[in-house]
């Protein structure tokens, strides 16, 4: 997964949890929002149902009172002035200040006008000296008049009140005509009270002649005696009355709606904020009203809405908003929060990322990764720099087929046996750091390696080859110019000292010497024991540089096993004499003859034969045991020597090793007999195996597998 | 006499070897392959004792020339060598018969005279 992908996805991981939180937050702003919406709805309606029936209420008072005067009418028909005093005293109209003025207003037929002035004008129960000037107006001679008696609050507009005709006036005309039509209290259209300068309404109700049938309307006409009318002040109503702290959020205006009238200018009774929201068609709010409210005949309509402060107080409109900005604060901050931590976490991969690509680049070996179908995963730069192929022209294609492999002869390793392949259809690591195979680079030029191929496995599972190489060609050329110069020093060195060893040979024989003293006798006898070592040194040292050199030849002849054994016993047995060592041959095997090369196989009985019995201890004692078990030939030679410690054996068969003890024992001595006997017999597909109690004596096995018995039997 | 040609150009082995044998045969002696093989045709000698490694014409190249004559053919040829034994000269030993082969370093000289006696009796 590349950088930036992981970059994306943290970011895509941090969003998503932000945006997951915003929408819980939406859904909790709904939630909030649609619990204070149906609170403030509900709060609404509480505040227009509690105006409403204060409005309700304040009609149905008005109603009482013109009921009242009915009342009192019923009681004492045609009562005085101190009956009236007397009443309104007692019924308390004090606390109705909207109450603009109540009056009692009597029909006084033309024919009864004098006398009902001058009765009028006589009553001195308002002031001492009686009301002089009372008169019905306006002048003029009518059928009838209704003409206003008393007149309350008491004042000095009031009496001036006194004796005004109703007839007169066409719109309380009507009002009082209906009134005494239906026997109910009648209200007005609009008036605006000339005081106040406020709107208002006038409100009347009929007063009979007492016992008078009242069934139908021509009845009520004949039996009707005056009216009771209030006149009352919208203003100081809605002002006093309905004006309460409870619901000052909300605004109103009552229309006259009579007869399906339309909400205007001319049907507005009045308002409680001067129309600023109540009668604005510009202002919209979800919480408004419609109520209506029959007054006398009359239809009055109450238009509510909440004004703009309606549930502006904390907690109620703030609430939404308060979840909406914590939910969005709180996605911000998780966002920030995942975003760092995982972009934080992110690095932390990529440093360690890039720490593991800088050790696997930085690495001398050239290193390469491959999937189980033989794709290239992956190379590293020594890979890139020894072949010359770049990570990115080889990586997802073959490696078999980008990387041409040779033998040392330059011939194309076929893919079936190249390492790779091998290692993924066996599963079996491969190492090699003989040089046998070459990669050839981009220039066509070529390099020998070493290598080594590792499975690369997840849970127990294959996933891919790991190969490792690097160019041994300069180990090879410091190793074949090592050889050769051992081959070619053996050689040179061969010649003097086999002329030496045969003017030694003859100056042996010679009568001279033989006269000699003894002191040169013993001089000429150490340089020819001395000749003869250097001799098989060279011999030893021509040994190993063959086997180093892979160029031992070998020469397989008919060998009888047995009978070279038997020979070499008999050889060994001239050096073991004066050591008082004795030489034992326990052969049951019948002669075997095998097939291979004698010269070497000799070489082989004489050098672990000679060791038992250079290492062994005077009068000791050399048994050899031939045995056949399963496929093998086993040369067992027991000696009862110094015994070679556990750590030596380990190293007992690689070149120039020898022991501590050997060394003290015997002086001279390669430490290369046994490489090179093992040498041997690896190449026979043979071995060489060893036991051994130091201070009591060793074994030495040979083993030679049968299958030498045929020609070409050697397994090498 | 039987007649004896040492061919080597190691001029102490010639010296040692007509020494030890110019009592019992007619030595002669030749120091490369070239001179050798001239030597050989015109003188026939009994046995001749040839070293590999040698200036102008080597051992090896002396003898396969040799054997192509009529008397070269049944020559008696030792090779007298410190090389050891690589894949032509054991062919040579094993298929051109009468040729034997002998490592100079590893042989005891006595057992050289001894060689050399039985091979000239026969």
């Amino acid at each position: 997964m590349s950088p930036r992908v992981k970059k994306m996805s943290v970011f895509v991981l941090a969003s998503g949890v932000a945006c997951m939180i915003l929408l819980l937050t939406y859904f909790i702003w709904l939630y909030t929002n649609k619990t204070i919406q149906e609170g403030l709805q509900n709060e609404f309606t509480r505040q227009t149902e509690d105006i409403e029936i204060s409005l309700t209420q304040r009609v149905q008072a008005y109603t009482n009172v013109l009921y009242n005067v009915q009342g009192l009418f019923a009681v004492q028909p045609f009562f005085d002035r101190p009956t009236w005093d007397n009443f309104l005293e007692t019924s308390q109209f004090g606390q109705y200040p909207d109450i603009n003025h109540l009056t009692y207003t009597i029909i006084v037929p033309d024919s009864q006008k004098q006398a009902f002035i001058d009765k009028i004008r006589a009553d001195r129960s308002v002031r001492p000296q009686g009301l002089p000037n009372f008169t019905i107006y306006p002048e003029g001679k009518r059928d009838s008049y209704a003409v206003v008696v008393f007149v309350w609050p008491v004042d000095d507009d009031s009496l001036r009140t006194s004796g005004y005709d109703l007839f007169t006036s066409p719109a309380r005309k009507i009002v009082i005509e209906n009134a005494r039509d239906m026997n109910i209290p009648v209200a007005s259209e609009k008036v605006i009270i000339v005081v106040d300068q406020a709107p208002g309404f006038i409100f009347s109700a009929p007063l009979y002649k007492p016992n008078m049938p009242l069934t139908t309307v021509e009845q009520r006409r004949a039996a009707i005696a005056g009216y009771v009318s209030g006149v009352f002040n919208l203003r100081t109503l809605f002002e006093k009355a309905l004006n309460s702290p409870n619901h000052k959020d909300i605004a109103f205006a009552l229309y006259d709606t009579t007869g399906d009238a339309s909400f205007s200018a001319e049907t507005l009774l009045d308002t409680n904020d001067n129309g600023k929201y109540s009668t604005s068609s510009a202002y919209t709010t979800p919480y408004k009203t419609i109520e209506h409210i029959s007054i006398g005949t009359r239809t009055w309509t109450l238009k509510m809405v909440a004004k703009p402060s309606f549930g502006g107080d904390f907690p109620y409109m703030v609430m939404p908003w308060v979840v909406g900005a914590g939910g969005i604060l709180l996605s911000i901050l998780l966002f920030t929060i995942i975003y760092l931590q995982g972009r934080s976490a992110e690095r932390q991969v990529e440093l360690e990322k890039a720490r593991d690509e800088a050790i696997l680049f930085s690495i001398g070996e050239g290193l390469f990764v491959i999937d189980t179908t033989g794709k290239v995963i992956l190379v590293n730069r020594a890979f890139e720099e020894m072949t010359g192929i770049k990570q990115s022209q080889i990586v997802g294609k073959s490696f078999v087929s980008q990387i041409r492999a040779e033998d040392a002869s330059g011939n194309l390793i076929p893919d079936e046996k190249r390492p790779v392949v091998k290692t993924l259809r066996e599963g079996k690591e491969i190492q090699s750091t003989n040089g046998d195979f070459y990669i050839v680079r981009t220039d066509h030029t070529r390099f020998p390696i070493a290598f080594k191929t590792s499975l690369v496995s997840m849970n127990n599972k294959m996933i891919g080859v790991l190969g490792i190489f690097r160019d041994i060609t300069r180990e090879l050329e410091v190793d074949k110019a090592k050889t050769e110069f051992v081959s070619i020093a053996s050689h040179q060195l061969r010649t003097p000292l086999g002329i030496e060893k045969w003017y030694l040979e003859i100056l042996k024989g010679d009568s001279y010497l033989k006269k000699a003293p003894r002191q040169i006798a013993t001089y000429f006898h150490e340089v020819t024991r001395n000749n003869e070592r250097v001799l098989a040194l060279v011999r030893d040292l021509l040994s190993v540089s063959r086997i180093d050199q892979g160029s031992v030849k070998n020469n397989p002849t008919e060998v009888k096993v047995s009978a070279l054994l038997r020979i070499v016993v008999r050889r060994m047995r001239i050096i073991a004499h004066p050591k008082k060592v004795t030489i034992t041959l326990h052969d049951k095997v019948k002669e075997l003859t095998f097939y291979i090369d004698g010269m070497r196989l000799e070489e082989v009985f004489e050098n672990i034969i000679a060791n038992a019995v250079d290492y062994n201890k005077p009068g000791g004692s050399v048994d050899i045991t031939v045995t056949i078990e399963k496929n093998t030939l086993n040369i067992a030679v027991t000696d009862t020597g110094i015994g070679i410690s556990t750590d030596d054996q380990k190293k007992l068969f690689t070149k120039f090793f020898r022991s501590a003890e050997g060394t003290t024992h015997k002086a001279e001595g390669t430490g290369l007999g046994l490489y090179v006997t093992k040498a041997y017999l690896k190449e026979w597909g043979g071995d060489i195996s060893v036991t051994s109690t130091v201070g009591q004596g060793s074994t030495f096995t040979v083993g030679l597998p049968l299958s030498l018995q045929k020609r070409g039997g050697e397994t090498s | 006499m039987k007649k004896i040609l040492i061919i080597d150009d190691e001029l102490a082995y010639v010296k040692l070897l007509r020494d030890v044998l110019s009592s019992t045969y007619e030595v002669l002696d030749a120091q490369n392959g070239q001179t050798g093989l001239e030597i050989s045709l015109k003188e026939k000698p009994d046995l001749i004792l040839l070293d590999i490694r040698m200036p102008i014409m080597d051992g090896m190249t002396m003898l396969k020339k040799l054997r192509k004559d009529h008397y070269g053919k049944t020559a008696k040829v030792i090779l007298l060598t410190n090389l050891e034994a690589n894949d032509t000269i054991v062919k040579q030993v094993v298929e051109d018969q009468p040729t034997y082969y002998f490592v100079k370093s590893d042989i005891k000289l006595e057992d050289l005279l001894e060689k050399i006696k039985v091979l000239l009796a026969s």
